[in-house]
């Protein structure tokens, strides 16, 4: 993995100047993570606009997250925030933009490479809970790529979900389409 | 630790697959099953999956029918020559095609009174007699020599398809009347009020409306050579949930629009072939239909080589335009341009029995099912 595993307190990357908002992991992680990040959780963000008020440094817990899950949608948005203001200067050069939306891709062909199915599962729910459009978008595309030209058994496997047709139904639902059974990647 | 991936992403997933793969996992669970043929994913499916085959059909009036595959055929073979088939069988009319349905009526006892519906995909034909619709007071008979607009659309809010069809009033004849139908209920019913306009063309569903261009005003502009040029300066709008009629002003361009469905989104396309310049595209977008405003240019292309361009100056009045995944298909009397959106590049086919008036109605695949709408 990029990050290394688990990190009791991953300090902010940026400049001394930027606020930080603490985020703890149900598995006792504790991250300080930049403000501008933080408020791309929009579970975050309508916490703060709702109490009005600006916030030091206070620890705010998160239930459904872990600290693998929540080092990586940092990693994630960290990167996202960076692209989104380097797009943002190259506006109107053809080029630039070209460059950015390349880099853009490499670097998302990478973090998805490095994820299991199971992480990218547990990324799904962590990102859908935390509620970070952008990200849940890319995971879910990311997703629908992995198990397009899979067979049945695959996906089966990889949802863990149990097959609650009889080999009857199952024969019969296999035969109104039997076409789209040839073709399919092997296991 | 296998927790639940919740069912609102399941659909968000779906709607990314191709159809082959979504046909396949129809047998992974009955709650997969029961995601995969509801009518809603159908229509997200559609909208963001831009992968699937398309087919062309031309339609030449009073004549025959023809039906084109795409160069990538993917679908299955049975699927396209039952498509073949079915649209060239005497007595149906094919009006429309829409999210992958085929709408077809069918003449009987003389008035055509039988809407049938058409998916290649589920190889499924639904065959609908709605009753008329009730009036307040004198039902309004359509003309038998005009022409009657039919559209077909996906209302979210209700997850199923309506038939639109506006027609030209008999006794009065500057008056035309829509009538809509909700698939799975029995009749027809009158729109109170009537399309802002008369419509021209065929419609595109977008952004849950349906659209077509006003019918051309007098106000037709001349070009420097003496050309008579309609200006589409008006789109006809209808609300598929609303049930509502409405005006969209799009950008004033020189050189007759077509509409066209761009992912969702309505677009209009302006092709320059003046020659006074290289041939050229542009393509607008109304992304956020709430700002009806606010056209995009999406694209901004010459095209290549301008030889082959060279007979884009005898399109006479008529463009058809439909998208092929990023390719758009041009078609003037006898023939069919491909234009790559990306690079500009043009090819073009020789097609002898496209003339003038022929139709060109774009096939995109939907996997929605629509045997549970047959009534009786």
């Amino acid at each position: 993995m990029a990050d290394d595993g688990v990190n009791t307190k991953v300090e902010a990357v940026s400049k001394a100047t930027t606020e930080t908002i603490e985020l703890r992991t149900e598995d006792g992680g504790v991250f300080d993570v930049d403000k501008p990040v933080a408020m791309e959780f929009l579970i975050l963000k309508s916490f703060y606009e709702d109490e009005g008020r600006v916030f030091d440094k206070t620890s705010i817990r998160l239930p459904n997250v872990k600290q693998l899950e929540l080092s990586k949608v940092i990693e994630y948005c960290t990167r996202a925030l960076e692209f989104g203001a380097k797009s943002a200067a190259a506006a109107g050069d053809k080029d630039a933009e070209r460059m950015v939306r390349q880099e853009r891709e490499g670097f998302e062909a990478e973090f998805v490479d490095e994820l299991s199915n199971e992480m990218l599962k547990e990324l799904i729910l962590a990102v859908n809970f935390l509620d970070i459009k952008e990200m849940l978008d890319f995971l879910i595309r990311s997703v629908a790529n992995r198990i397009r030209n899979r067979s049945v058994a695959y996906v089966r496997q990889f949802f863990d979900i149990e097959n609650d047709f009889t080999p009857q139904e199952e024969d019969q639902i296999h035969q109104e389409n039997a076409w789209a059974f040839e073709g399919v990647d092997a296991d | 630790m296998a927790s639940r991936i919740p069912s609102d992403l399941l659909y968000e997933i779906f709607s990314r697959l191709p159809i082959k793969s979504l046909f396949r996992f129809r047998c992974v669970s009955s709650l997969w099953r029961s995601i995969i043929d509801d009518p809603c994913l159908a229509y997200m499916q559609q909208t963001r999956c831009a992968e699937e085959p398309n087919v062309l059909v031309f339609h030449h009036p009073g004549k025959t029918t023809d039906v084109i595959f795409s160069p990538e055929g993917r679908l299955s073979e049975a699927s396209l020559r039952s498509f073949s088939k079915f649209v060239t069988l005497k007595g149906y009319n094919l009006q429309c095609i829409c999210n992958g349905l085929s709408c077809f009526t069918k003449s009987s006892h003389g008035n055509e009174s039988i809407v049938v519906l058409f998916n290649p995909i589920r190889k499924q034909v639904v065959s609908l007699q709605p009753t008329p619709a009730a009036y307040p007071s004198r039902r309004p008979s359509p003309t038998q020599n005009g022409l009657t607009y039919y559209g077909l659309g996906f209302d979210c809010s209700k997850n199923t398809y309506k038939i639109v069809r506006v027609f030209d009033d008999e006794s009065n004849s500057t008056a035309f009347h829509g009538e809509v139908f909700t698939l799975g209920t029995n009749s027809w019913r009158a729109i109170p009020k009537d399309p802002p306009c008369r419509l021209f063309g065929l419609p595109v569903f977008a952004s849950g409306n349906l659209h077509w261009l006003a019918y051309p005003s007098d106000h037709d502009h001349v070009d420097e050579q003496g050309h008579h040029h309609r200006v589409g300066s008006k789109i006809v709008s209808f609300d598929i949930s609303k049930e509502e009629f409405g005006l969209i002003y799009p950008p004033k361009f020189r050189w007759p629009g077509c509409l066209l469905d761009l992912n969702g989104n309505l677009a209009i396309v302006v092709v320059d072939c003046s020659m006074l310049r290289p041939p050229h595209i542009d393509i607008w977008v109304l992304k956020e239909y709430e700002r009806k405003d606010q056209w995009v240019k999406e694209y901004d292309i010459d095209l290549k080589p301008a030889r082959t361009c060279f007979f884009f100056n005898r399109l006479a009045a008529i463009l058809e335009l439909v998208e092929f995944d990023r390719v758009l298909l041009l078609r003037c009397p006898g023939r069919l341009f491909f234009c790559d959106l990306k690079t500009g590049r043009v090819r073009q086919f020789s097609i002898p029995k496209l003339c003038f008036g022929t139709e060109a109605l774009c096939h995109k695949g939907s996997i929605l099912s629509i045997s549970g709408f047959q009534k009786n």
